[in-house]
């Protein structure tokens, strides 16, 4: 088996349908919806289509588990022991459990919100960041701002479970949320023991971080308005290890994004008049 | 009348004899934690390329099960005077290595039976086999360390080869699957023959004339 | 048959072919006997996509007026295509609730518009069982989920979930009284008006 394996050859079972970026950037309805007031985008059940809305995100936090498991589990055979101490490796591994065990609870919860699996399309972008060839840039990518996202997604989902009363949903995100915080720590950890003596690869790895960070917030879809369907945790990033000045890098690149989201439905709208 | 007891109760019939010296438990464990290593990494690797959603999320588990293995492995080798594990950690032959080669040599989505058939009918049994005799055979009293990790791993090999058991016979459902399956369990049994087993031909120590 | 008029009469964003969605229509409109003599609008929001789902029924001027996202005609896995399969459990229940306004028994019910959210999950519970008992393939537990949402993750609730979904006949005062019993009528008004989503700037 190759090591390195591209994201176009992740398997799947026929139920699931690969969404087309493409398609959905120069989907004309695009402008449109984002000129209408479809509702505040912070989840709540008097929210226009709440449920839908929340199975919706359901879903992507579910295939989003699929290829973190997937990741990690790469990261455990992708590098020799010269260029991944074994015991990054006992700590990818450990992930790979963690993260089988949220893919469980993920489908129990659609399970439980009525969707089937496949009914909604996978973007395969959280694979992708996964995928660089540096292992130190890899883990960056995965275990700070993609782990970072998941405790945000986690933190928005446990509090909207608390808000509907659904004592289901909110558990089970408290308990997944417990786990992400010490992959992010996995990954602090690992950033400073493996970049110790090499501050250029520190930066690279810190720049790639942002990099994925900002994908993440891309359409406003992270931030700390209302106007952001997910919410910036700061108590939890910072149990995480994350620094105030690093949540404020983010919250600020997330407020760009919505603004410049913003900008971008106004113009398309006024090309599509 | 002395009250004292005795160091041993009545009830612990252990004795001190072991078949193998520290040197000779340190060269086994050096044995099973390469191979674990090489185990619980193609297992994570494996996990992209498995369509069946049931199947990756076991392999996701039993990676853990292994890594696991192999740092307890890692933490025992100092404990057997080897103060560099890495020295040891190692496979037991060259015919071994071409055996790992081969059980992780599947790649492409439908090749999932013979991914598992290499791992649970074929190297997994081999490991349980390693695992019992070295429990059975080592003295209980100098290397209970040893024992203590065989016995949680053993729990562990037992479930997990049940667990891909129990995958295997739900995947092969018709007559060229099982066909399939043998040929690859053939094919993989031939090359573990030539190795002997995870620590070498004596894995299960020697047959008496 | 009731007259169906569609709108808009031909798609410009997305690739739904009228035709087909009428025929839709029209099957909904047999399968729950909808009154041949009243007129049936259906407008369709092109512009809505997944997740942003909605539908409303109300009679107006003596018509049955159908509102609905085009979210939830839409093959989410092929989007901008039309999925009769999808669609057509919801036709079936805005029709079912359009032909309960026609009768004596919700005479009283508001508009869509100012229906409360317990209210709309009540009565689409109901109306999803009477479609299951017609013979459209239903999905139980997602419409518990979406009344969950709005009564409360509870024994109560569910319970009367089950009585809604079974239950031959049920009026408008019944509705209300299912809101009372699972304390859904107690929660505070929604931030959001209900029909926020039809809305146009």
């Amino acid at each position: 088996m190759k090591k390195m394996l591209p994201e176009s050859e992740l398997a799947r079972d026929e139920r699931f349908v690969r969404s087309d970026i493409l398609a959905r950037v120069h989907d004309p309805r695009g402008p449109r919806v984002a000129a209408r007031n479809t509702g505040p985008a912070k989840m709540a059940v008097d929210r226009p289509a709440a449920a839908e809305r929340s199975r919706s995100l359901m879903h992507g936090i579910f295939v989003g588990e699929i290829q973190a498991l997937e990741g990690a589990g790469r990261t455990c055979y992708d590098f020799d022991d010269d260029q991944a101490p074994f015991a990054l490796k006992l700590d990818m591994a450990r992930q790979c459990w963690d993260e089988s065990r949220h893919c469980e609870i993920s489908v129990k919860l659609g399970d439980h919100m009525g969707s089937e699996i496949g009914e909604y399309t996978e973007s395969t972008f959280l694979y992708q960041a996964a995928c660089n060839p540096d292992p130190v840039l890899r883990l960056t990518g995965v275990n700070r701002a993609l782990e970072g996202l998941a405790i945000d997604v986690f933190s928005t989902m446990k509090e909207f479970g608390h808000e509907s009363g659904d004592p289901v949903l909110e558990f089970c995100e408290d308990w997944m949320l417990a786990d992400e915080v010490t992959h992010v720590k996995m990954g602090s950890d690992w950033l400073r023991r493996l970049t110790a003596n090499d501050p250029e690869r520190l930066e690279r790895a810190l720049e790639f971080q942002r990099t994925v960070d900002k994908l993440f917030s891309l359409g406003g879809f992270r931030g700390e308005t209302d106007e952001n369907p997910i919410q910036l945790a700061r108590r939890f990033r910072e149990l995480a290890g994350f620094t105030d000045e690093e949540n404020d890098e983010i919250a600020e690149v997330s407020a760009q994004a919505t603004e410049e989201a913003r900008r971008m439905a106004s113009q398309a709208l006024i090309g599509t008049n | 009348m002395s009250t004292a007891r005795a160091a041993f109760a009545p009830w612990d019939r252990r004795e001190l004899p072991g078949l193998f010296s520290v040197e000779e438990s340190a060269r086994r464990v050096g044995n099973y934690k390469w191979a674990e290593m090489r185990l619980f990494e193609v297992l994570g690797g494996w996990v992209a390329t498995v369509p069946e959603l049931d199947v990756k999320m076991v392999l996701g588990r039993h990676t853990y099960h292994h890594a696991w293995h192999a740092e307890l492995w890692h933490k025992r080798l100092p404990e057997l005077r080897e103060m560099n594990p890495e020295r040891l950690t190692e496979p037991a032959n060259d015919e071994f290595v071409a055996f790992m080669d081969a059980i992780r040599e599947p790649e492409a989505p439908e090749l999932t039976i013979e991914k598992l058939v290499g791992v649970y009918r074929v190297l997994i049994p081999r490991f349980i086999a390693a695992y019992t005799y070295h429990l059975n055979g080592t003295s209980p009293i100098t290397d209970a360390p040893t024992i203590r990790s065989l016995k949680f791993i053993l729990q562990d090999e037992f479930e997990d080869w049940r667990d891909g058991e129990m995958l295997l016979q739900s995947l092969i459902d018709t007559a060229d699957k099982a066909e399939r399956a043998s040929r690859r369990q053939a094919e993989l049994e031939q090359l573990v023959v030539r190795a002997g087993g995870i620590a070498g031909p004596d894995s299960l120590g020697t047959q008496a004339p | 048959m009731a007259r169906i008029t569609l709108l808009p009469e031909q798609f410009s964003l997305v690739e739904y072919d009228a035709a087909e969605v009428v025929a839709v229509v029209e099957e909904a409109a047999a399968l729950v006997g909808f009154p041949t003599d009243v007129d049936v609008v259906v407008e369709v929001d092109e512009e809505l996509f997944a997740p942003l789902v909605g539908c409303s029924a109300d009679v107006v001027d003596g018509r049955a007026h159908v509102w609905i996202s085009g979210a939830n005609l839409e093959d989410v896995t092929r989007p901008r295509h039309f999925s009769a399969d999808r669609s057509r459990l919801d036709f079936v229940i805005a029709l079912l609730r359009a032909k309960d306004r026609l009768g004596p028994d919700f005479a009283d019910a508001p508009a869509d518009a100012e229906l409360t959210l317990a209210e709309r999950t009540a009565w689409d519970a109901w109306s999803e069982g009477r479609a299951e008992r017609l013979g459209v393939p239903t999905r139980r537990q997602r419409r518990l989920y979406d009344y969950r949402l709005q009564h409360g993750f509870t024994d109560v609730a569910d319970a009367v979930f089950d009585r809604l979904w079974a239950a031959d006949t049920v009026t408008w005062a019944g509705i209300r009284e299912a809101c009372k019993e699972t304390g859904a009528s107690d929660r505070p008004a929604a931030r959001v008006a209900a029909d926020l989503l039809r809305q146009r700037p």
